[in-house]
């Protein structure tokens, strides 16, 4: 009966249907991309690691340590200790870390080798594989050897990067592999040496890692090893994951209300159609139960489809957005289904509707049968604590889900008390007005609009559950918005600033200044210069380091009594401290006690708190100190973080090395830079650790990109919206377009009043216009390289001219990406965005035919760019092009000079102005000679069909009535296509037909007698383009230039005079 | 004979807006088992009120209706509906079928409501009586207001019950339907045995019942039995 009565009304239900389905959808697709997109940076931080997790331990593990490893069983281990290495080739030696490897590690990611099959091979042919940066500063290659102990070892090949290389943190010495048998042959390891074993695991799929961490690391810490698990890593790679998660889920979460809203009103509106038919049951004698389940069984149904037809469409969106935005998507989803998000889908499709449906459902509970007579005009009364018991149960649902949604109580609770906060104002609000209409109701007015009025509060209106339905869900959609802005501006914290990727160690007091100015004049700058004091601990709180180690009660940590502290001094924090305890001092004057900072680790390592006492050994002199704080240090963040920090004025004449940090864009400036330095200072260690950045900065990408698509923030740069925007404000202040461009680029502001200015500020402030958005988002960090796109990249003078402005562009310490557009405008808009993408640092481009809008955004946008070869008369902007007017003129002046009266022009059909230069410039050249132009010998042709309509328009012009006794081709392409069929027709050149090509092809070299051409220089004009790129890169907001080159006509022999061949 | 409704003394006041308006003044009668009745009057006079307070869709504000033995005032509002849905037909002048489904299905619902499962054949049969046999999977927009109120006739039939009430049943249709839709309650009265009260304006139909009681501002102003029987 319930589906009866539902089959006929699934048309009516449509809202209902569509509010489950988009809900359920929104909610399974984003579970589960939230859940693909868990997997991914879970699989990225195990590269990072290379393992699910890892053991290590300080000695060799004990019978306890040594019982798990076994039950867990590890997939390899290694040992790794610092010592010196040498190289007989060059006779250097070098502090190295060497890392003995059993089994195949990595199980994740990739130990990334140069040559690439070393990383396979050096096991089995027993030799080493050497830090490439180490390599190059010694001028080592493979095939050389390296001397370990007293055995020596084939270099196999070089390290490029290695998981589980956490270099930067622990010791800083360049990485040494080699297979774990010869460890015993070099006898380094010697007792009491110090070292480090690790033995790494594959987890199986089911274990659950936390747990294993939870329960495994107080025992091992208690036998002095450490657990290690890829969640540790990926915690550490930031909160941001949990940011997204929390946003993915609040989206999701909203969707789902959205879709209840649906629900509700929907539901109350079939519901309030339907209560006739109630009163009809109802006098027919079904009881008040009956007809009650006959419409609840019907949503439930309705909800259960809705549920699973959301459900799929969810898992179909899983799989479709990827494919549809590959364009935008900077990595790869892989994609899985978890189940728990669809059964949870199919579930929720129910329960949701139902509940949401149970307030008008309930109406059927209370109509009365008498309604079948008539429409009584009172809505049957529902009891208030069956309303109020709905209310709760919903409240209730909507807290529990959120609760499980978010997994934080107090965040669910806000949000949802917020929502029904506005829920109820919106509701008073509409109640209110309602009320006021009825009083204040305006008798005086025309029919129509009395009768609309009226109809806001007679019976049966829809009003509140309209005005509740919009406001709940504007309120909703604009809390996702705000939250994105706030999620986007954490995450992007990190990227924002340039962190140091190389680093300097061993640098000595002497060497401090030069080191520094040589690191300046390549572009590079400082980031940190520090000062390193190493010393160990003497005693701490008047207790003796040695009695310590000997008092078996001692629970200060072991290792706190040998490390080696690498301190620093500086009169104020960095970004990655804060101070939790005591009070950070700035400077201490002599004869003050000496108060410093120390981390929070160490604290509870070394068990001391502010004010106690401790005296470290600075290489054999004592120093008496006071602990004066406690620091909290992000060590996640990538900087150079210290344990112990002095305050100034103690340390600067104790013996000590400097630290000093840059930040490389690329590789090749990377080994510029080291390769200047170890001639220079040879005794300098360079760290480079872009590798560990690169998969961070990866991940905070990832992150940044999938808040905003989630937000459904516009990814399209280069669309026209902006031009919509400059009308808007336009139309808004009163105004035309052009003056709002005034102001707006600042530049021809004075031609507009102070006023007016000030208004259309303030209207594109409120209208969020922000072309400059562009411009910074290339600008957050420059990337060193450069877009070019041209029109073909095989084309022989695109290919020529490419190669010169790479070459040009090296010069600048700039790389070149490129991009072929085929004259097409929409495929080379396509490119643009995918180089800004890349974070080009600006644009070279040959545009073509139809890009003028796109040109004019960039311009607005601050973009750098350089138009090549072509430009737009109507766009000032920067352009470098060679007079084409004058140098066809010149090239069929040529042709008229050797005789030919007869000139046939091959080019182009299309409108860009270099193109309709050459024409207008090779016919002015033919009217000056009074000859004769004949529309017939001019032969235009497309791009996308060059080659056949070249042949016929040369056999229309050469085997025609009038045959031509000459031919100037616009391109070297068109000279080629026409050079084939010239051959073709067995013509000779020039006995027969005379010719001039502009620009040169290598081709032209085949043919005999040479033919000419106008050399267009392309040397000159690389060079210029990049200049003023390069300028515009400094300093977007220069002067427009419009570079014009001249062209020369080189003289062959296809062009000779006709009375010369003749003879 | 046994009396299958007996009125006493009812009284019905609607609230509407301020006013009060008394629409059944000391209202008291009686219908023999088996019996036609009308109840005739101009319109406003309280019939539909009456009707709706002896089927118990309502409730009087004082007073007795006894239905089949049972004092409704004694019932609760579901026991009340398993009344109607046993003992009592309707007919109303707009036939009230439920639009979402067919003849058949309409015909059913108050078997289907007793929870009998195969009332189907017996749907047709009575469907068939009406002279809908081939109407039976039509949606009630797709009849005739003749055939939606035979329909209605067949379903009011479809549970036997031992009284049936009928609204102005020829109100909304062409004289020539009527006639028919009437000669049709009129045969099933007398196959079944069904009590009829027909409620009408239209004195004709009404001398064709036994006994006519007369209405007027909420006042019986005439009971009698006519002289066709
Ligand atoms: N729900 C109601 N509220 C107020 N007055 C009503 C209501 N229902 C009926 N009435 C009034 O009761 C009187 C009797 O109505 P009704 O029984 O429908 O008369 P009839 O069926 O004889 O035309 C009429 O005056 C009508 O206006
Ligand atoms: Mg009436």
């Amino acid at each position: 009966m319930a589906w009866r009565d539902g089959r006929a009304s699934v048309s009516r239900l449509l809202l209902f249907m569509a509010s489950i389905i988009l809900g359920i959808a929104a909610v399974v697709s984003i579970q589960l991309f939230s859940e693909n997109l868990k997997q991914n940076i879970q699989r990225q931080s195990k590269n990072l690691m290379g393992a699910d997790f890892i053991i290590d331990s300080r000695q060799l593990p004990n019978e306890r340590v040594q019982a798990i490893i076994d039950s867990l069983g590890a997939g390899a281990y290694e040992v790794n200790f610092s010592s010196m290495a040498a190289f007989p080739k060059s006779g250097a030696a070098k502090l190295v870390q060497v890392r003995g490897m059993e089994g195949n590690f990595p199980f994740y990611g990739r130990l990334e080798t140069e040559p690439v099959a070393a990383a396979d091979e050096y096991q089995a042919q027993g030799g080493a594989l050497v830090d490439a940066t180490l390599l190059l500063q010694y001028k080592l290659e493979a095939g050389d050897s390296i001397k370990l102990g007293i055995i020596t070892l084939p270099i196999v090949g070089a390290i490029n990067s290695m998981p589980g290389q956490s270099g930067f943190s622990s010791s800083v010495a360049p990485t040494v592999l080699i297979p774990f048998r010869f460890i015993a042959q070099t006898q380094l390891l010697q007792l009491g040496s110090r070292k480090e074993y690790q033995y790494f695991f594959r987890a199986s799929d089911d274990m659950n890692l936390d747990l294993l961490e939870e329960e495994l690391d107080p025992i091992l810490d208690a036998e002095d090893a450490d657990l290690d698990t890829h969640t540790t890593t990926s915690r550490q790679i930031g909160n941001s994951y949990e940011n997204l998660g929390k946003f993915l889920n609040l989206a999701a979460f909203i969707a789902l209300l959205l879709g209840c809203i649906g629900i509700a009103s929907s539901v109350h509106i079939y519901i309030k159609e339907k209560l006739k038919d109630v009163a009809v049951l109802k006098c027919l004698g079904a009881s008040r139960k009956q007809a009650f389940l006959i419409y609840l069984i019907q949503i439930a149904l309705m909800g259960l489809i809705g549920g699973i037809v959301g459900t799929a469409l969810g898992i179909g969106l899983q799989y479709a957005l990827p494919k549809l935005l590959q364009e935008f998507l900077p990595f790869e989803v892989e994609i899985s289904t978890a189940p728990q998000p669809i059964i949870m889908g199919l579930l929720l499709g129910v329960f949701m509707s139902v509940l949401f449906a149970l307030l008008p459902l309930l109406g059927t509970w209370y109509v009365s049968p008498l309604e079948v007579l008539r429409v009584s005009e009172k809505p049957a009364v529902q009891s208030r604590k069956t309303r109020l018991f709905t209310f709760g149960t919903i409240f209730l649902f909507v807290l529990l889900f959120s609760i499980w949604i978010f997994k934080d109580v107090v965040f669910a609770l806000a949000f949802v008390l917020g929502t029904f906060v506005t829920f109820a104002i919106l509701a008073g609000i509409s109640a209110l007005f309602i009320k006021a209409i009825r009083k204040y109701f305006p008798a005086s007015w025309g029919f129509t609009a009395r009768t609309s009025l009226l109809n806001l509060f007679r019976p049966n209106n829809q009003t509140m559950v309209l005005v509740l339905a919009i406001g709940l869900g504007t309120f909703l959609i604009s809390t996702l918005y705000f939250t994105k802005d706030i999620l986007l501006a954490k995450t992007s914290l990190d990227t924002g600033s340039k962190n140091a990727n190389i680093i300097l160690v061993d640098v000595q007091p002497d060497q401090r200044d030069a080191v520094a100015a040589s690191i300046t004049p390549s572009g590079l700058e400082v980031i940190d210069n520090l000062s390193i004091v190493t010393m160990r601990m003497h005693s701490i709180k008047g207790q003796l380091a040695n009695d310590i180690r000997k008092d078996t009660t001692s629970t200060v940590s072991e290792w706190v009594l040998n490390h080696e502290f690498r301190t620093t001094f500086r009169d104020s924090l960095i970004a990655s401290e804060t101070i939790i305890d005591g009070k950070w001092v700035e400077e201490v004057r002599p004869g003050e006690p000496v108060t410093i900072s120390i981390s929070e680790s160490l604290a509870e390592n070394a068990h001391v708190e502010v004010g106690d006492p401790i005296v470290f050994n600075v290489q054999g002199v004592l120093m008496e100190t006071i602990v004066g704080s406690i620091r909290k240090v992000d060590w996640a963040r990538l900087q150079l973080n210290f344990m112990v920090v002095f305050p100034e004025g103690v340390l600067e004449k104790a013996p000590q090395f400097h630290i000093l940090t840059t930040y490389v864009p690329d590789d090749t400036r990377s080994a510029a830079l080291q390769q200047d330095l170890v001639r220079k200072f040879p005794n300098v260690t360079v760290f480079d650790l872009r590798q560990i950045y690169t998969v961070i900065e990866d991940i905070l990408q990832k992150i940044s990109w999938v808040i905003n698509f989630m937000a459904f923030q516009d990814f399209d740069f280069v669309d026209m919206k902006k031009k919509t925007s400059l009308k808007d404000i336009a139309d808004k202040v009163g105004v035309s377009v052009a003056t709002v461009s005034y102001v707006l680029s600042d530049d021809k502001k004075h031609k507009v009043s102070t006023e007016m200015a000030e208004k259309i500020l303030k209207v594109a402030k409120e209208i969020d216009y922000n072309p400059n958005q562009i411009a910074k988002s290339l600008k957050s960090g420059k990337s060193y390289s450069i877009g070019l796109v041209v029109a073909d990249i095989s084309n022989p003078f695109f290919a020529n001219m490419a190669r010169i402005i790479e070459d040009e562009a090296s010069k600048y310490q700039y790389t070149l990406l490129f991009c072929s557009s085929d004259e097409n405008a929409a495929k080379s808009k396509k490119q643009l965005k995918f180089l800004m993408g890349r974070q080009v640092d600006g644009f070279i481009m040959v545009p073509t035919e139809g890009m003028e809008d796109q040109i004019e955004y960039m311009k607005d946008g601050n973009v750098p760019f350089v138009l090549l070869d072509r430009y737009f008369p109507n766009i000032s902007c920067n352009s470098v092009s060679i007079d084409n007017y004058a140098a066809a003129h010149k090239a069929v002046s040529r042709l008229i000079q050797t005789g030919n009266e007869k000139i046939g022009i091959v080019a182009y059909s299309n409108s860009l102005i270099h193109m309709r230069d050459r024409v207008r410039g090779s016919l002015a050249a033919l009217e000056e000679a009074n000859l004769p132009i004949n529309e017939k010998w001019v032969k235009e042709v497309s791009f996308s069909n060059t080659e056949e309509e070249v042949k016929n328009g040369i056999d229309e012009i050469l085997l025609g009535e009038k045959p031509v006794s000459s031919i100037f081709f616009a391109t070297c392409t068109l000279a080629i296509f026409g050079l084939k069929r010239i051959a073709h027709l067995g013509l000779k050149v020039p006995d027969d037909v005379a010719v001039v090509s502009f620009d040169q092809s290598v081709a032209f070299d085949f043919y005999y007698p040479p033919i000419s051409y106008i050399h267009q220089p392309l040397n000159e004009m690389g060079k210029q383009a990049v200049k003023l790129l390069m300028e515009l890169i400094e300093e977007p907001k220069k002067k427009e230039q419009k570079v014009f080159l001249n062209a020369d006509l080189v003289i062959k022999g296809s062009c000779q005079a006709k009375i010369a061949s003749e003879n | 004979m046994p009396k299958i409704l007996k009125i006493d003394k009812l009284e019905k006041t609607y609230d509407s807006g301020s006013k009060r308006l008394k629409v059944l003044h000391d209202i008291s009668f009686d219908v023999e088992e088996g019996a036609t009745f009308s109840i005739v009057g101009p319109s406003g006079s309280g019939k539909t009120t009456l009707l709706g307070l002896c089927a118990g869709l309502d409730q009087p504000d004082s007073g007795m209706v006894t239905l089949c033995g049972q004092n409704l005032n004694e019932l609760e509002e579901d026991q009340r509906a398993k009344l109607r849905n046993k003992e009592v037909g309707f007919i109303f002048q707009d036939f009230q079928l439920l639009p979402t489904l067919t003849a058949l299905e309409n015909v059913i619902v108050p078997l289907e409501l007793q929870g009998i499962k195969h009332a189907a054949k017996h749907g047709m049969e009575l469907l068939r009586k009406v002279g809908l046999g081939d109407r039976f999977h039509h949606y009630p927009s797709q009849l005739s207001g003749g055939e939606q109120q035979r329909v209605a006739l067949a379903r009011a039939f479809s549970t036997s019950p031992a009284i049936l009430f009928a609204d102005e049943p020829t109100g909304n249709l062409d004289e020539d339907t009527g006639e028919k839709v009437i000669q049709l309650l009129f045969d099933l009265n007398k196959e079944a045995g069904t009590t009829l009260v027909i409620i009408s304006h239209d004195l004709d139909l009404a001398n064709r019942t036994q006994q006519i009681l007369r209405l007027k501002g909420g006042r019986i102003i005439s009971n009698e039995a006519t002289l066709s029987h």
